[in-house]
């Protein structure tokens, strides 16, 4: 039982992580592999605010994912449009470089040494229910994990702003021809997927301290989990993400340790030989 | 006459470059009357960039001696490059070394995958390499010609931890966390050897491995309480040491957590905060504000040479136990300096413990010089000796 606990605990980050991911697939059709550094970058904007200008811990954090949000607009706004025009491949480069680049800039700015982060929900205390142990962290990790996931859904769902993000990620030209202006709405959809991302890494950086490459293993597990879900369903990102936590722990807890680390990239490629749109996405038809 | 002239020209011509290129090729590299270039490497950047201090160490103790004129007249000369802990890098950087920069001998070199990567052409090339910056027994054993290990190797870290858990500490149920790669197995290598010896009087419960993307270890720490560990010997990296201590604490449960010197460091107090009290650490380095030499060494070689090293005292003063025998071994084979005259004059230390680590002794067929560690434990958020030197 234990094992699910620890399971469904970090699937709730996964999901968050993968949730950030299927966003940008899905209105922009790129896999921004700078999630993850952008995601640190924001986490230790967080530290810094923090230890050095003494901000308290929820002020804190509530900046960083506003810093976060300004991050992936500042990213779409000033690189990722410009290259609108190159192809695909061309474009993941574009997100490959950058989030380099904040890697490098994380650990010059920063330091490469691994440093203890402020938890808001502690990661040592503990609380005993029917016999299995949950953490602070994990519980409020959750919580804002599926808080998140309900903030976003309504964004989509229910606001304008949503509607004006389905649409162009629908078809651009039309949304535009019908004065949704691309600019904004696209430089907000970067903005909220790099929120999710902070918020993820601020969930993290607790438990597994504060270094540049805090999100590198994240990164592929919320990417695996979003292949598991379907890239292109949000809703596959959150069932993704929680159901590779889960099977990761249960094969950690009674199969072997050994494959827990590639158990991740196992289910990729299972995934993408056998149901190659994931569990809830669907196939892409390019009408001619 | 005129062809005839032509004629001896171009044969004086020939025998000039040919005799240029002998002498060229005769000529040491990294070698000069004036200097002695030594290469390095380490990650300088990347996950493991908490070890790219030890280079700064070993900087700092050259920059000491060439402020004090050097060895017989030579100043050395640090060539410092960055794997990011990847072997395929180290193989880039260590060719880089050799074939344009030339260097007359290799000291340090972190990171055992990366070591293994580059071993085979540094033993081809013939130079020497002391110190390889990590504890793997594969460096000395079998023993190459060129190849020094100093420090005590983690088989033996290891062994030696488990005698104090058996014999001190009356533990029989032992655990080992050990990350799944040659240096973690060494580990597991090491406490097996000891449990042979002891026996029956204590059995390993559960070997858990990691790989080295992971950190948080609340899965494994779940499986060390369910195989009813009293003792876990923890062989990771620091932030998997603190997330291991963490994690068990967090589950209520409180096995003795013993561990490589590879964590002894005091980042893991800020790291795992009050999880760490307790643990008891193997260290082949004797640790400032312990031990006098230590303390001397820190103030007078870290702090004036490499001041931004001293956030991380272990690493930097093993760059400079590294590279005291090396130092050590080059004013033994005097002015007239060579590869081989290097390697004779390693060979002949004995028992050397001028410098920070104890008893270091090679010989023709010995290229490990230390077999001994002392035991530091965690209390009030210091490291505290709890033993002197213990000699395999």
């Amino acid at each position: 039982m234990q094992y699910v606990v620890i399971g469904l605990a970090a699937g709730s980050l996964y999901a968050l992580v993968a949730l950030g991911l299927v966003l940008l697939y899905k209105t922009n059709r790129v896999l921004n592999f700078a999630h993850g550094d952008m995601a640190t970058f924001a986490a230790f904007i967080a530290f810094t605010l923090f230890t050095a200008r003494g901000v308290p811990i929820v002020p804190a954090f509530g900046l960083t994912i506003i810093a976060g949000l300004a991050l992936g607009a500042v990213f779409y706004l000033g690189l990722i449009r410009r290259a609108r025009d190159i192809d695909v491949l061309g474009q993941i480069i574009v997100t490959l470089g950058f989030g380099l680049t904040l890697n490098g800039l994380a650990a010059l700015l920063w330091g490469t040494d691994t440093k203890p982060f402020p938890a808001l929900f502690s990661p040592s205390i503990v609380y005993q229910v029917g016999g299995v142990t949950v953490s602070q962290l994990a519980l409020g990790s959750a919580g804002v994990g599926v808080a998140l996931m309900l903030a976003l859904y309504l964004l989509i769902q229910h606001t304008r702003l949503g509607l004006a993000m389905r649409a162009l990620s629908q078809d651009e030209d039309t949304a535009r021809a019908l004065g949704v202006r691309a600019g904004p709405v696209n430089a907000l959809t970067w903005g909220a997927a790099s929120a999710l991302g902070a918020a993820a890494a601020l969930m993290l950086a607790p438990a597994n301290f504060l270094n540049p490459n805090l999100m590198l293993d994240p990164l592929l597990k919320g990417f695996a989990g979003a292949v598991l879900g379907g890239i292109n369903s949000l809703p596959g990102a959150v069932l993704g993400g929680y159901v590779l936590g889960l099977a990761e722990a249960l094969v950690g807890g009674f199969i072997s340790l050994k494959f827990k680390a590639t158990f991740a990239f196992l289910v990729i490629i299972a995934v993408l030989v056998f149901r190659p749109h994931g569990l809830l996405g669907y196939e892409f038809r390019r009408r001619a | 006459m005129r062809r005839k002239q032509t004629f001896l020209k171009v044969v004086l011509a020939l025998a000039l470059a040919l005799g240029l290129t002998v002498a060229v090729g005769q000529r040491t590299p990294g070698l000069t009357a004036t200097e002695i270039v030594v290469g390095t490497w380490a990650p300088l950047s990347g996950p493991a960039a908490f070890w790219g201090t030890v280079p700064k160490g070993i900087e700092a103790y050259f920059r000491y001696i060439n402020e004090q004129g050097g060895i017989h007249g030579r100043q050395l000369r640090l060539v410092v490059r960055d794997d990011a802990f990847q072997p395929a890098r180290t193989v880039a950087v260590v060719r880089e070394m050799i074939d344009r920069v030339g260097v007359f001998a290799f000291v340090g070199g972190v990171g055992t995958s990366n070591g293994l990567a580059v071993q085979q052409f540094i033993i081809d090339e013939g130079i020497p390499w002391i110190s390889p910056a990590t504890g793997a027994s594969v460096w000395s054993t079998p023993p190459k010609h060129n190849i020094f290990a100093t420090f005590t190797n983690y088989i033996v870290e290891a062994a030696l931890l488990t005698r104090h858990a058996v014999n001190e500490l009356g533990r029989t149920k032992v655990g080992v966390l050990y990350q799944n790669d040659l240096f973690g197995r060494d580990g597991l290598t090491g406490v097996q050897l000891e449990l042979g010896r002891l026996a029956g009087r204590a059995t390993l419960v559960a070997a858990v491995p990691y790989e080295p993307v992971e950190v948080s270890m609340a899965l494994q720490a779940q499986r060390f309480r369910e195989a009813g560990a009293e003792v876990i010997i923890v062989w990771s990296t620091p932030p998997v040491a603190a997330s291991i201590a963490r994690e068990t604490r967090a589950l209520g449960y409180t096995p003795q957590l013993m561990a490589s010197s590879v964590v002894a460091d005091p980042v893991l107090f800020r790291l795992a905060g009050p999880a760490w009290e307790g643990t008891i650490l193997a260290s082949f380095l004797p640790l400032p504000g312990i031990d006098p030499k230590a303390t001397a060494v820190f103030q007078n070689i870290i702090m004036r040479y490499a001041p931004d090293a001293a956030t991380q005292p272990f690493f930097a003063l093993a760059g400079v136990a590294f590279a005291e025998p090396f130092v050590e071994a080059l004013r033994r084979a005097g002015p007239q300096l060579s590869r081989e005259r290097l390697i004779s004059a390693l060979e002949s230390l004995q028992n050397y413990d001028q410098g920070l680590l104890d008893n270091v002794s090679f010989g023709p067929q010995r290229r490990q010089g230390q077999n001994s560690i002392y035991l530091l434990q965690a209390r009030d958020g210091k490291l505290v000796p709890i033993s002197t030197w213990i000699r395999f």
